[in-house]
């Protein structure tokens, strides 16, 4: 070979070199533009010392963690209300809390410090739009963790696995008494009934105070009731008019019976 | 001279790719600003306006007197909480927008992910303090001061001070440190700001 092409081959091999080198440090540049700004942003954020793409990630990807942000946001505030001593009723269910009767005090009552330490998830599932989310909660200076389970749909929690209320008005008459299955809240697991009895005798009414007084029938089995409203007597003197909220552990019961001055009846 | 003439060339050659490749990059940098930039005002001039994947932050920002974290919270999860920080300072520049309404109905969701802030009277009276402090959209965040940090039942209440380009502002936040199973998850909870 010519010794007046040995530089210039020397020189071009050099270029080559260098061009290739350009070529592959630019490529990587080329795909974070045709990838868009998150690839670059994220390029920058593994560059830096401290990489928070992780955080990032769960922030903006991760639906685990921003529906939990979400959801626990709700159940933060409460369990700040009852450490406070002042739940803010505006985050409840305003037709749970209607349909209920539950003012501030009423709320409060299961709490007996005040003081929620800690609480942690158990579980969490949607249902009708929403979510119900069972939890365990302690109080200082009780080892004993209590179960509780609430129910968060749209702005705004129940602090009950509260689904919706359903309007029924199913009446049921005699010379002595008026009785009005008005409405229920469904529940996850449960349902409470709203029943209305007025006392049209002249004498006092008795409702059965055991357990299937009020009883709900679903395929062969009977379901007991619980009563949610305030514990008031199951005597209804003469003319008098009241609103009992009846809870039976099931769901869309065939039947709701009561048995009332010994008699048992069909009501819904 | 053919030495000579076959060197001028391949220098020249040289030259034109050095040049073409730093021209290159002019033109790729500029784009990723551009879209950020455009992104910014996006959001500051149209309440409609989503806000996009991180655009806003790059690393971590440097938080002082830190440390006072570690009476609560294990050493991972102080930098946990640095990363969460360094999001909520970096955003919260955002909520300064002209149409407080329009936004937070349009970034409800975003706006909780990164700020912990889920009411629009809470966003409403950020928007408020913001704009008292000159704060606007493009304000960057410079470091974050730790102010106070103390238990509360099961929580965490903190104080901060951020530092934005002309100005600071005090925030309060609350951290919830939540169980679901065995998976522990730390959450910032925008609890509202502190005219001084």
């Amino acid at each position: 070979m010519k010794n007046s092409i040995k530089l210039p081959l020397f020189l071009l091999t050099v270029v080559i070199l260098i061009l290739g080198y350009i070529y592959i440090f630019n490529s990587d540049k080329v795909v974070i533009e045709e990838n868009g700004l998150i690839q670059a942003t994220l390029s920058q954020v593994q560059n830096s010392n401290i990489d928070i793409s992780e955080t990032l990630f769960r922030i903006e990807e991760d639906k685990d963690y921003y529906l939990l942000k979400d959801l626990n946001f709700y159940l933060s505030s409460y369990y700040e209300g009852v450490n406070s001593g002042d739940i803010n009723m505006e985050l409840l269910n305003s037709e749970y809390v209607e349909f209920m009767r539950l003012d501030k005090d009423e709320i409060l009552k299961p709490y007996s410090k005040f003081n929620v330490v800690a609480y942690d998830v158990i579980s969490y599932e949607r249902i009708n739009g929403g979510y119900v989310i069972h939890l365990h909660f302690r109080e200082s200076g009780d080892d004993k963790r209590y179960l509780k389970s609430f129910s968060i749909s749209g702005r705004s929690m129940s602090d009950r696995p509260f689904i919706r209320v359903e309007e029924i008005f199913r009446v049921t008459e005699s010379s002595d008494y008026s009785i009005n299955v008005t409405k229920k809240a469904v529940f996850s697991d449960y349902e409470i009934y709203q029943i209305d009895i007025e006392n049209l005798s002249e004498g006092s009414i008795y409702i059965d105070g055991g357990m299937f007084g009020f009883n709900a029938i679903k395929g062969e089995n009977k379901y007991y009731h619980t009563l949610e409203s305030t514990k008031l007597p199951y005597e209804l003197v003469k003319g008098e008019k009241r609103s009992f909220l009846i809870r039976f552990d099931c769901l869309n019961p065939e039947m709701i019976q009561i048995i009332i001055d010994g008699e048992e009846i069909r009501i819904y | 001279m053919k030495n000579i003439l076959g060197v001028i060339l391949i220098v020249a050659l040289l030259g034109i790719s050095v040049l073409g490749f730093i021209d290159n990059r002019d033109n790729k940098e500029p784009v990723l600003a551009e879209v950020a930039d455009v992104e910014v005002e996006e959001i500051t001039d149209y309440g409609d306006i989503r806000i996009e994947s991180d655009t806003r932050v790059g690393t971590v920002v440097d938080v002082e007197d830190l440390d006072k974290v570690l009476k609560y919270l294990d050493p991972h999860e102080k930098q946990n909480y640095q990363d969460l920080l360094t999001v909520y300072a970096s955003y919260l520049p955002l909520c300064a927008t002209d149409k407080p309404s329009d936004f937070f109905s349009s970034n409800i969701k975003l706006i909780g992910n990164y700020l912990g802030l889920y009411s629009i009277e809470e966003f409403t009276s950020l928007n408020d303090l913001l704009k008292s402090k000159d704060i606007t959209p493009s304000s960057k965040v410079s470091k974050v001061q730790l102010v106070n940090i103390h238990q509360s039942g099961a929580f965490l209440e903190a104080t901060v001070r951020i530092f934005y380009d002309k100005a600071y502002i005090t925030m309060s936040h609350v951290l919830d440190y939540l169980y679901v199973g065995n998976e522990a998850y730390l959450f910032l909870y925008h609890k509202g700001g502190m005219v001084e």
